[in-house]
């Protein structure tokens, strides 16, 4: 049976499901706790837990990871939150230095089975310290995991995946997502990482986006096919390791790529995406070049219409994915 | 920053060229795309275009200079460094009162718009970024008209390609309806689907080129088999230096012993005709003569001679829509019944289009017989990469001056066609004699 959940109260039942399960698995970050937190999605944790299993920190995210890594190396199953995926920068060396390289130079002797979740996106007026998409910077370190769910659904099932996985994670949530709504099954299940799906069948372009990209995508999508252009709908879920398989069956069939991120298009997921696309079979399938359609490379402006136009909206998407369909028609 | 000018590669084999002449001297302004030199590779003679705009500066070689390709023969100072200095086009300056916009001033700058022949839409009519954008668009399709002579690379997506490479269609010959002109996956199609209708391509019509009289049938592109036939024929004719060596062969004492063994013959399931008798002679012949039983193929730069230990005799047989050379594998192992029973079996499947992949490759030599036909000799195109094919005419009967007076005889002429480039005259005259020897003297067959 499935019910109607918001993102961030899919994230919450998953949080509970897994420390009700599993008495290793304890949350600790910057108002967690009592407040439960930034976005209210530990909300009520904390009374139903306790303190000892649901950790407030200081104001140090290097705290935050670094706790989360040695609880992990210890056998703990730690859910760490950093408020904003912007103060992730002070928590790097823990993370690309520690979590994501001891299993490896221990010779798999230890394992660092954490999960770290973090609101990304603009879109809330929140400016340029509390609005970046830092998640590829992720994706180029080898030893992390990074999934970036856009369902309510999804972002259960690949939570609780997350928990199980024995690496540090990387989980990515959306702040204009947390309020999203979507049917979610009720009771503990996983979705595998690196399991991409087809979000929506088309034949005319495939659009490969992530997190509240897909859901503008799918809302781009309805559009376009009022004008009887069919767009397939791509998403990774999980950026890495990826599922390409699906992405390159799309473009095999459809012949247009048009890859949509909210993160700066320089030095994006985009690129991987499309050298990934471009290497493989897909390649003499392409009847357009692959293009990208990404957040400006800029600083989020605080400016509510600035911020806006920084950030690929649905009208981006019709309009981008309408040019490369007619070109190539 | 100066842009290099390089000597263009136009040829994949290409390593240098040669400058005939510049169009453009140093100091002269140019635009990008403007014809700046011409070059003479060792097939054509082309011309360079300017890739940048800005002032040549730097020429390093003069006419008659030949240089190795990617070596830099000159630089185009960029625009931003001409618009700061004293020499540089007062024209693009806007007059005073004209308003531009900081973007579109350094856009222009950048990119060499004339700022006076552009109209703003901005407030009091500023030129605005957007107008020089629309100034350069204007520009644009003046600069990417593809060149005609089918030097410059064809633009194709990778799925047009793709499609073209299947079906055999050359992208140079169709009209693309992307952006400049680029082929598409469909254009492709459409293509495909027009040959099919034997329609004639679109750049002809656009070249108006005349392909025969109004009201004359409409000409029939070729398919499958025949398209097949075709290039390979082709091919070879073009790439094989043929030589032909024919012989008249007395037929008596195989007409004899025709009438002596049909029988068992067609107890055998074969009926005994003159292909069996001359397949059998050339399997023996060709053991005796082995250079003839060979294939030259090409592999890479190079040709490869290979002799075969068997003889793969191919028996052209005429099918409906084309032609068809089942291969009767060692045929130097069977005897006159068997090998009756094998083309026999063979000729029939040919016909009724039941034949094997293997049973039509693998040949080492071609027999073609016309026959049945009033066709007393002729000359047949070698059945690439075999190296020899023997064509055989009619047998008939004819005056044999005996050496005392002529007596009629039935013989017929057969002639070997060969490849010069690895058989010589006397090899394959050789060949022709061993066969003529045996065909005359049959008991020979059995040594």
């Amino acid at each position: 049976m499935s019910r109607e959940l918001t993102y961030a109260e899919a994230v919450r039942e998953a949080i509970d499901l897994a420390m009700a399960r599993d008495e290793r698995v304890f949350l600790v970050g910057e108002d967690v706790g009592v407040y439960g937190g930034a976005f209210g999605v530990t909300d009520g944790l904390y009374q139903k837990y306790g303190p000892e299993r649901v950790r407030d920190t200081p104001i140090s995210e290097a705290v935050i990871a670094g706790v989360a890594t040695g609880a992990a190396l210890t056998g703990m199953r730690p859910i760490a939150e950093i408020q904003f995926m912007d103060f992730i920068t002070l928590s790097m060396e823990q993370l690309v230095l520690q979590a994501a390289k001891l299993r490896f130079m221990l010779g798999g002797k230890v394992q660092v089975p954490f999960v770290l979740r973090t609101p990304a996106g603009a879109g809330t007026g929140a400016a340029a310290q509390h609005s970046e998409s830092l998640e590829n910077w992720f994706v180029h370190v080898p030893g992390l995991k990074v999934v970036m769910p856009s369902t309510p659904a999804d972002a259960k099932g690949l939570l609780l995946a997350s928990i199980e996985d024995p690496n540090p994670v990387i989980f990515v949530e959306h702040k204009l997502l947390y309020r999203t709504k979507g049917a979610v099954p009720e009771g503990y299940y996983t979705i595998p990482l690196s399991r991409t799906e087809v979000k929506r069948t088309g034949r005319d372009l495939t659009i490969v986006a992530t997190s509240l990209m897909v859901v503008r995508a799918l809302e781009a999508a309805e559009r376009l096919a009022k004008e009887g252009v069919e767009v397939e709908v791509v998403d990774p879920r999980t950026l890495k390791p990826l599922d390409a398989e699906p992405i390159i069956r799309s473009v095999c069939k459809t012949g247009r790529v048009l890859i949509v991120h909210e993160a700066c298009k320089t030095g994006g997921f985009g690129g991987e995406l499309a050298a990934v696309i471009a290497e493989s079979e897909a390649f003499d399938y392409l009847d357009a070049p692959i293009r990208r359609l990404a957040g400006l490379d800029i600083p989020v402006p605080y400016n509510r219409e600035l911020e806006r136009r920084m950030v690929p909206q649905v009208e981006d998407i019709v309009d981008a994915a309408r040019r490369l369909v007619k070109e190539a028609r | 920053m100066a842009t290099p000018v390089i000597m263009p590669k136009f040829g994949m084999a290409q390593e240098e060229g040669t400058i005939i002449r510049w169009l453009k001297q140093e100091g002269e302004r140019v635009e990008k795309g403007e014809t700046l030199l011409e070059v003479q590779t060792d097939k054509i003679d082309m011309e360079v275009e300017a890739p940048a705009s800005g002032v040549l500066t730097d020429v390093r070689y003069g006419p008659d200079a030949t240089v190795p390709v990617t070596t830099v023969i000159a630089l185009i100072a960029a625009p931003e460094e001409i618009a700061a200095s004293p020499q540089g086009p007062a024209s693009s300056t806007p007059s005073a009162g004209v308003r531009v916009s900081p973007v579109a001033q350094r856009m222009a700058a950048a990119t060499g718009v004339d700022l006076t022949q552009v109209i703003g839409s901005g407030p009091q009519g500023r030129i605005v970024k957007s107008d020089v954008a629309g100034a350069l668009q204007a520009q644009a399709p003046q600069r990417s008209q593809p060149q005609e002579d089918g030097t410059q690379r064809v633009r194709a997506t990778p799925a047009a390609r793709r499609l073209a490479r299947e079906h055999g269609v050359a992208l140079a010959a169709l009209i693309g309806s992307g952006p400049q002109g680029r082929i598409q996956a469909a254009d492709v199609e459409k293509a495909l689907r027009s040959e099919k209708r034997g329609e004639r391509s679109e750049k002809e019509e656009a070249a108006g080129v005349q392909l025969g009289t109004p009201g004359e049938a409409a000409g029939e592109p070729l398919r499958g088999k025949r398209r097949t036939i075709a290039t390979r024929l082709g091919q070879s004719w073009q790439n094989a230096p043929h030589i032909f060596l024919t012989t008249s062969v007395d037929l008596t004492r195989i007409d004899a012993l025709t009438k002596e063994l049909a029988e068992d013959v067609e107890a055998a399931g074969g009926r005994l005709t003159l292909t069996v008798w001359i397949a059998r002679a050339v399997a023996a012949a060709l053991r005796r003569h082995p250079r003839l039983n060979a294939w030259l193929r090409p592999d890479g730069e190079q040709l490869v001679y290979t002799q075969h230990e068997s003889v793969h005799l191919g028996v052209a047989v005429a099918v409906e829509d084309g032609l068809l050379v089942p291969v009767v594998h060692n045929a130097e192992t069977l005897g006159l019944a068997a090998l009756a029973a094998r083309i026999g079996d063979l000729s029939a499947r040919a016909r009724s289009g039941q034949l094997t992949p293997d049973e039509v490759s693998g040949g080492s030599f071609t027999l073609s017989n016309l026959g049945m036909y009033p066709v007393e000799h002729f000359t047949a195109i070698l059945n690439p990469p075999e190296v020899a094919i023997l064509a055989v005419g009619r047998a008939q009967v004819r005056p044999f001056w005996n050496g005392a007076a002529f007596e009629p005889r039935r013989m017929m002429e057969v002639t070997l066609s060969a490849d010069h480039r690895v058989i010589d005259g006397a090899i394959a005259a050789a060949f022709l004699a061993e066969l003529k020897r045996l065909l005359e003297e049959p008991s020979r067959l059995l040594l």
